[in-house]
């Protein structure tokens, strides 16, 4: 691809701003690949006055919770060498299956170049190999530090789960009430219906013994009569 | 941490190579309101601002080794990697299913900056030194300058989308970035060159 080398400082311009159209940008970055009269000069010159930009913002902080997200974040990045370790096991348990003579499965790949395949990428030597420092020891990343809260969310902390206690409190008082309402229904009808029975069987119990007066009576008549 | 404060910008960045948490966090400390304020002015929503911040800290100590040393230019490096990441989760957000699956190899080909091999490293320290002067230089733009530099820089919008916006034929847009960014230039050369 050929290019002007002033047409190409022009595009630049519109690349460090991101707002060059795609098929145009596509153009540029392959004149970049391929030409060594590109204009890198310009381009980082271009890039570094971009970069300047932002500086016309008031600046603001960031909340004090962030820097414990990052190392939150950085913390839980730790686990992926373990997950390489697992996958390694795997692969061992696999092999002596194999020589136990069990079921064959085919595999394409040995264990190692399947090791290989997932190690994290070499790095430069300058650069220590990132995975190694991971697993030695977590040195390098902290256990997330708690910081000095503010005010505001010292206040969340304390508030809130006072809110929530009173609501669990309230729904246990409601949970209590209820039941506590239920037993009493409960005993009520028991009680009405002892009551109601109780008087059944009295009023059962006098018609029983009326019963049994009058047939005393009857008797007792009967045997008069036979002995006069 | 206190004998992090005494390094450069470009010597944290290499103890961050060597995986020196500290370090760090000495960026952090350094480079937050800058790049918070930034990614806040592009996504507008300080909850996720906060989110893109940390989620830029944790691809500095991912993909360090993407960073040049030789160029040592840690200043526009940073706030590009966080420009590019906010208006990522920008479009995102605004526009679900439209952008390709963010992974590694989309991270390391939209994400990261790939800066010149040529440009002159920028500090911190120094270019905030010299900020009222850069500010009164951006203040100086016309408001149709800083318009479109806004749209572009600010919202990733391509030079048609800013025509269309704009309602102003593209070649337009093409001639006021141009403008725009050549009398900055002028401004800013003893800074950048």
């Amino acid at each position: 691809m050929t290019m002007d080398r002033n047409i190409s400082v022009e595009l630049i311009k519109s690349y460090v701003l991101g707002c060059l159209n795609p098929e145009v940008e596509k153009g540029l970055k392959s004149f970049m690949e391929d030409t060594e009269n590109f204009p890198w000069q310009e381009l980082g010159q271009y890039q570094n006055l971009v970069a300047m930009l932002p500086l016309n913002l008031s600046f603001e902080t960031p909340g004090l919770e962030v820097k414990d997200r990052v190392a939150r974040k950085l913390y839980e990045l730790r686990g992926e060498p373990e997950i390489t370790q697992q996958a390694g096991e795997e692969i061992i348990i696999s092999e002596q299956i194999l020589a136990d003579g069990e079921p064959q499965v085919l595999i394409d790949e040995s264990p190692q170049e399947f090791l290989e395949e997932i190690s994290p990428p070499e790095l430069s030597e300058e650069i220590p190999e990132k995975t190694e420092i991971l697993i030695e020891e977590n040195l390098v990343v902290k256990e997330p530090e708690i910081p000095p809260k503010s005010k505001e969310e010292t206040i969340e902390k304390i508030v809130s789960p006072t809110v929530e206690e009173h609501r669990r409190g309230s729904k246990m008082r409601d949970i209590l009430e209820r039941e506590e309402f239920e037993k009493r229904t409960r005993e009520y009808i028991n009680t009405y219906y002892q009551i109601m029975f109780e008087d059944i069987r009295s009023e059962l119990k006098k018609v029983f013994f009326v019963a049994i007066a009058g047939l005393a009576l009857a008797i007792v008549a009967i045997i008069i009569s036979f002995i006069v | 941490m206190a004998e992090n404060i005494k390094l450069t910008d470009g010597e944290v960045m290499l103890k961050v190579a060597g995986y020196d948490s500290q370090a760090l966090e000495e960026l952090y400390e350094r480079y937050s309101p800058l790049l918070f304020t930034l990614i806040n002015r592009i996504v507008e929503n300080k909850e996720l601002a906060e989110e893109v911040l940390s989620d830029v800290f944790v691809i500095i100590w991912q993909k360090i080794e993407k960073f040049d040393f030789k160029t040592n230019n840690v200043y526009t490096w940073l706030v590009l990697l966080a420009r590019n990441k906010a208006l990522d989760v920008l479009k995102r957000n605004n526009n679900p299913g439209m952008l390709p699956e963010y992974n590694d190899e989309y991270e390391n080909e939209f994400i990261i900056p790939k800066l010149s091999d040529s440009i002159i490293p920028l500090n911190l320290e120094k270019i905030l030194s010299k900020n009222s002067g850069i500010t009164n230089a951006l203040n100086k733009l016309t408001d149709a300058q800083k318009y479109v530099i806004e749209l572009a820089f600010y919202h990733g919008l391509k030079e048609d989308d800013i025509a269309k916006k704009l309602n102003i034929p593209a070649p337009t847009v093409k001639s006021k970035i141009q403008i725009t960014l050549g009398n900055l230039y002028k401004k800013f050369a003893p800074e950048i060159e």
